[in-house]
């Protein structure tokens, strides 16, 4: 349904697309993410025909969106960042006013209206002046306008940024119940996973003007989300570190002691953070060894990588200084081990 | 063809929305019929008798080029440059609409505006001939007709400058300046009396076309032509810069 090759877009000497190609298929829901400036808005408006790239192409439902705009721009949802509307309107006539630019039959042009009001939350505020409107309901606006023609394919960048949590688990059930009919392919940009993996099987990452990374989201998740397992045992901290840090699939250890925010345990008992190798969960290869050597665990609880950290490492492609920082922030929160 | 047309007729008439609840246009509306409604009365009262006079005066007088100098800008002022203002220009055109659509029907909704400020002014036509004046129906009429045909030519340069301004008053500032070396450009002839310039004034000033002949009653079809195609020329420009605007 959407087709994407080698497309760049280079302003000057910056290149702020570099090389991007991805297939997304009919009926996919796809998760476009990248940190603010990766490039997402770029390719989105590349899609959406408004800019010409500098080069590479792109199809939409199978028509060039340089050489076939309008038959492209016909059968495209589009809710744009920031969600510009004309604020001099009210919500009834800007949608009448886009169902009728986007060729919606006369006959059914009001009952679709009443249906996307419908769907989209909007029946209070109906007949209010866009101006008037929080930004919520402007998104919602937005949304509206951009599935008033039912188009087979609908792009929407940022859609979730205007909203509050409820408004953002409603768009979450629509965009799901949508994905469900299998009538609509989505492409929707964040730069926050927890949003994109609500929702997509499948994820394009973007960063620098690169795709990253190109995969089923949970596959991605395993491959860049490191777990942490925390282990408390009846030992020395020295001994139970250096028998750990043996344990294959465990990449490092840290003792937990003197963690700021940490709250001693008994003792003669430690703590210790194993994190795993991407991929890997070797607890019971932990259990294992500390029943050999006769060490008494206390605990071994499994902590999923948080996905801030995932983020992290999908956008700058594993280690860094990013990394780092993000990881030693969840940490100070105890948000992880 | 049709289908563009169709883009345009639906971006004139939001726009002619836009302008119909913006108190702006309320302002601008008054302000022309309160300075032509002066004018007017003080050359009937003036003039007693000479109502060609009159209607001469009324479409050439400072009343006339003054506002034209001002309104066509402050009209056309926001038309483009609130669309990326706004950035509502992404939303407007992920529908299949061209740039060549976009920029007609802005035209479009600033000639309807025009018309719609013109249109009380031949209520004082009516009342004075109610009151026992008696004009030359043609004259006014022609005189319209060149009103229609100014404003159409400023009307265009304020459209392709607000499509190249980054804010609506950049593009109001920058259409008086250019219609402000126009103005200097037709009062040449007065100044300097060479023949070519004579010739050439003749032919392609809007301040002769519209006092030499129009008000005169002659519509020569060699002028609309030429103002046509200036006003053509002019939104090929706007399109232009909307659509480099665009891939920026």
């Amino acid at each position: 349904m959407i087709e994407v090759h080698n497309l760049s877009k280079i302003y000057g000497d910056k290149a702020a697309v570099r090389d991007v190609s991805f297939r997304i298929g009919a009926g996919e829901i796809v998760g476009f993410l990248g940190p603010n400036g990766a490039g997402k808005t770029t390719t989105i408006r590349m899609l959406t025909g408004y800019m010409p790239p500098t080069s590479g192409a792109a199809s939409v439902a199978g028509f060039d969106v340089f050489s076939q705009g309008n038959e492209v721009r016909t059968r495209l949802g589009y809710l744009p960042e920031n969600v510009p509307l004309y604020p001099d309107m009210r919500v009834e006539e800007f949608l009448k006013f886009r169902a009728a630019q986007k060729r919606v039959p006369g006959a059914s042009r009001s009952s679709r209206i009443d249906f996307v009001v419908d769907r989209c939350g909007l029946t209070d505020v109906r007949k209010r002046v866009i101006g008037t409107l929080s930004r919520g309901y402007r998104q919602r606006v937005g949304l509206a306008d951009a599935l008033v023609a039912d188009p087979p394919v609908l792009i929407l960048d940022e859609p979730t940024s205007g909203f509050d949590p409820l408004q953002r688990v409603e768009l979450r059930q629509l965009i799901l119940s949508m994905g469900a009919e299998g009538k609509t392919t989505i492409l929707f940009s964040s730069h926050i996973l927890s949003e994109v993996q609500a929702v997509s099987q499948r994820l394009l990452v973007i960063a620098g003007g690169r795709l990253v990374a190109d995969g089923r989201t949970d596959e991605l998740i395993r491959k860049y989300g490191e777990a942490s397992i925390v282990v408390e045992a009846e030992a020395k901290a020295e001994d139970l570190q250096s028998m750990l840090a043996a344990v294959p699939g465990v990449r490092s250890v840290d003792p937990m002691d003197g963690r700021p925010g940490y709250s001693p345990v008994a003792a003669g008992v430690v703590r210790c953070a194993v994190h795993a190798e991407p991929g890997s969960d070797p607890r019971s290869a932990i259990i294992e060894l500390c029943a050999k050597r006769s060490v008494r665990l206390r605990e071994v609880a499994y902590h999923p990588a948080p996905l801030e950290l995932v983020f992290a490492r999908m956008v700058t492609g594993g280690e860094g200084a990013a990394v780092e920082r993000v990881s030693s922030e969840l940490k100070a929160e105890g948000a992880m081990a | 063809m049709i289908e563009q047309l169709s883009q345009s007729w639906l971006i004139a008439r939001r726009e002619a929305h836009s302008f119909l609840v913006s108190p702006f246009s309320y302002a601008i509306a008054g302000l022309f019929l309160l300075v032509n409604g002066i004018f007017f009365f003080l050359f009937v009262n003036e003039l007693r008798g000479d109502f060609d006079e009159v209607v001469a005066l009324f479409f050439s007088f400072w009343n006339f080029w003054l506002l034209a100098l001002f309104i066509p800008p402050l009209l056309t002022m926001r038309l483009v440059a609130d669309e990326f203002r706004l950035g509502t220009i992404e939303m407007l055109m992920s529908a299949p609409a061209s740039d060549a659509a976009v920029i007609t029907g802005k035209y479009l909704a600033s000639m309807f505006f025009t018309a719609l400020l013109w249109a009380p002014t031949l209520l004082f036509f009516a009342i004075a001939n109610l009151f026992g004046a008696s004009f030359d129906w043609g004259i006014v009429l022609s005189g319209y007709l060149g009103a229609m045909l100014v404003y159409g030519l400023f009307n265009a340069i304020g459209v392709m400058v607000s499509a190249l301004a980054v804010e609506p008053a950049m593009s109001a500032f920058s259409a008086i300046v250019i219609e402000l070396i126009l103005f200097f450009f037709m009062l040449l002839p007065y100044w300097v009396q060479t023949d070519w310039v004579k010739s050439v004034s003749n032919r392609y000033s809007i301040y002769q076309i519209m006092s030499e002949w129009l008000l005169k009653g002659v519509v020569d079809s060699a002028h609309l032509l030429f103002l046509a195609s200036s006003i053509w020329i002019l939104l090929f420009l706007a399109t232009r810069s909307l659509e480099l605007r665009r891939w920026r």
